[in-house]
């Protein structure tokens, strides 16, 4: 610790500057993990929120909800069937709505459910079933309870009834409507399920129903359109900011520890362990990333108010912790190559450098 | 008559083997007595820094035995000489000596720290030794605020942290003019005097020689009292 502050104090601009790489580094890293949490987050809450054990789809629409449909008689089949404790349709599609009498129409997600049951996100709709729930991302284009949407083509209009958060779907505006209400906007969907929610043992329903296949709550959100590849993205952006702080702080720490082999060959001669000059190393890189990590996600974390409702931004804090992690061990393991050069440093050198 | 500190019995040391091999030390043999300091001088090659680092178990010798306190330190390996040289024996280097981000206090606090002792010790010892030295004016600068002789004389308090049965000195002087440099030998004389160890101190300059208590001469690796 002594020496690894004195080294500190007395090059307090060298040591700022590479803070401040790591400071941009680990906001980085922890910015993208947010976009990448808020992008996911945005897709498929409307999906995380449902608590049911697994979905019912259509054989051959590999969980897309769009592609899938049901008909009626397979929401009768899989009530019968063996294991299933409960079971709830949904219906699921992209809509155009306009908003009032405003120009201009909006891309919504619209999701049939049936009001009062476990789909139904609640706030309104099991009082006022003709009505629509929204969800906060459609709150934020300025629609609010009593606007009335109409729905394009259809000419269906609407009142809003609720407002509900934490139920995205697909990124862009979402909102739930009554079964029937949906079949009114969606004619094409009479008689038709998107998806069949199930508590219960869902596994044997594919073998036991006709025509379907089944998946978990990770099946249907994987299953959405660009999910997999955006996440991949991301994560690879995230996977390289890693290396790249990891060969900061190493090229950092080598070079300074090459400009000191004669002070390391004294200090030797002198007595200093490798055990004693190393533990100073590691502790500098530990303080210089901490303090780098901890700014980092300040930053990330102001970052989220500033962004609220523009970009889909959400800083979670287990990410952070996992990511801060890394970004710490990457960090002690780039100093790894200065450690070999320090126990290489030969004590005689203090004498024999000098001559 | 006073007790041998440092004992050196028929020690070689050669570098290398067949046609490269050189014989940096010969079959020495001396003795230095406590509160004696002694000057080491010969020609460039002659052998001075390799005796000197063996004396100070910075290096192994080929053959014979150096004792240290009635201990054997020819043998020693690993950490045991790190301990060695950290706890008995002081150095002074040429040159590049003092650790460059640490100031004059600074430099004897991580000895102390190193060896182990309370930071109020640490402090008692370190303030003292640099008063003893003329440096108390300059504990708070770092090495590039100091001249040359300030910073030699920082590295004998610094020698000296440890309390050392040995002070071993390469060519302390080289980089200072003749003025300074005697100036530097004098103080360590007093200081081994005074605190009773055994010094050793290499040079090329023979004017120095009247400050030390006895020379050994060295010319190809072969020791010789004077
Ligand atoms: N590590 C080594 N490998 C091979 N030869 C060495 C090594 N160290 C020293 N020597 C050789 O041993 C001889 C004595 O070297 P040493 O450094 O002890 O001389 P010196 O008296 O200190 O000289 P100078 O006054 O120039 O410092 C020289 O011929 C040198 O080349
Ligand atoms: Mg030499």
């Amino acid at each position: 610790m002594f020496l690894a502050l004195r080294e500190f104090k007395h090059a307090k601009l060298r040591y700022a500057l590479v803070s401040a790489i790591i400071v941009l580094v680990a906001s980085l890293v922890f910015i993208l993990s947010a976009l990448a949490n808020g992008l996911a987050t945005g897709q498929s809450e409307a999906i995380d929120a449902i608590d049911a054990d697994g979905f019912v789809v259509a054989t051959g629409s590999e969980y897309l909800l769009d592609r899938s449909r049901l008909p009626a008689e397979t929401l009768d089949q899989v009530r019968e069937a063996n294991g299933v404790e409960e079971a709830q349709p949904l219906l699921a599609s992209a809509n155009n709505v306009r908003i009032g009498d405003q120009d201009g129409v909006l891309g919504v997600s619209i999701l049939g459910v049936d009001p009062g049951s476990f789909l139904d996100p609640g706030n309104g709709l099991e009082e006022n079933p003709d009505g629509a729930v929204i969800d906060q991302s459609m709150a934020n284009e300025g629609v609010g309870v009593g606007d009335v949407l109409r729905f394009e083509p259809s000419g269906v209009e609407i009142e809003v009834v609720g407002i509900v958060d934490g139920h995205e779907y697909r990124l862009i505006p979402t909102l739930f409507v009554s079964l029937d209400t949906y079949v009114q906007i969606v004619p094409d969907a009479k008689d038709t399920y998107s998806a069949i929610a199930v508590r219960g043992d869902y596994a044997s329903l594919a073998d036991s129903v006709e025509g379907v296949m089944v998946g978990s709550r990770d099946d249907l959100v994987t299953g959405l359109p660009g999910y997999q590849e955006q996440a991949g993205t991301l994560l690879m952006i995230q996977g390289f900011l890693v290396v790249i702080a990891a060969g900061i702080i190493a090229a950092f720490f080598f070079i300074i520890t090459l400009q000191k082999m004669s002070e390391l060959g004294v200090m030797k001669a002198l007595g200093a362990t490798t055990f004693t000059l190393a533990t100073a190393l590691v502790i500098q890189s530990v303080i210089l990333s901490v303090i780098g990590i901890l700014v980092g996600i300040v930053v990330s974390w102001l970052l989220q108010s500033v962004l609220e409702g523009t970009v889909p931004y959400r800083v979670q804090s287990s990410q952070m912790i996992l990511y801060g992690t890394i970004l710490l061990v990457v960090a002690v393991a780039g100093t790894l190559l200065s450690l070999f050069r320090i126990a290489r440093v030969d004590p005689l050198d203090a004498i024999n450098r000098a001559n | 008559m006073a007790a041998s500190i440092l004992t050196v019995d028929r020690l070689s040391r050669h570098f290398g083997t067949g046609d490269s091999r050189v014989d940096a030390v010969k079959q020495a043999s001396f003795e230095i007595q406590a509160g004696e300091i002694v000057a080491l001088v010969g020609p460039s090659g002659s052998g001075k820094s390799t005796l000197l680092s063996i004396a100070g178990a910075l290096l192994r010798p080929s053959e014979g035995v150096v004792k240290l306190g009635g201990r054997d330190i020819s043998s020693l390996k690993g950490t045991s000489r790190t301990r060695m040289r950290l706890e008995s024996i002081g150095f002074i280097f040429q040159g590049s000596n003092l650790v460059s981000f640490l100031t004059a206090l600074e430099q004897l606090q991580f000895m102390g720290k190193m060896l182990g002792l309370s930071a109020t010790e640490t402090d008692v010892r370190a303030k003292q030794l640099l008063e003893e030295l003329g440096m108390e004016k300059r504990m708070r600068h770092y090495p590039e605020q100091m001249s040359g002789g300030e910073r030699q004389r920082v590295a004998i308090a610094r020698a000296l942290m440890n309390e050392p049965e040995l002070v071993l000195a390469d060519e302390p002087t080289a980089s200072l003019d003749s003025q300074r440099g005697r100036q530097v030998v004098e103080l360590l004389a007093d200081e081994v005097h005074r605190r009773e160890v055994a010094g050793i101190i290499v040079t090329h300059d023979e004017r120095l020689i009247d400050v030390c208590d006895r020379v050994l001469r060295i010319s190809d690796g072969e020791v010789r009292e004077e």
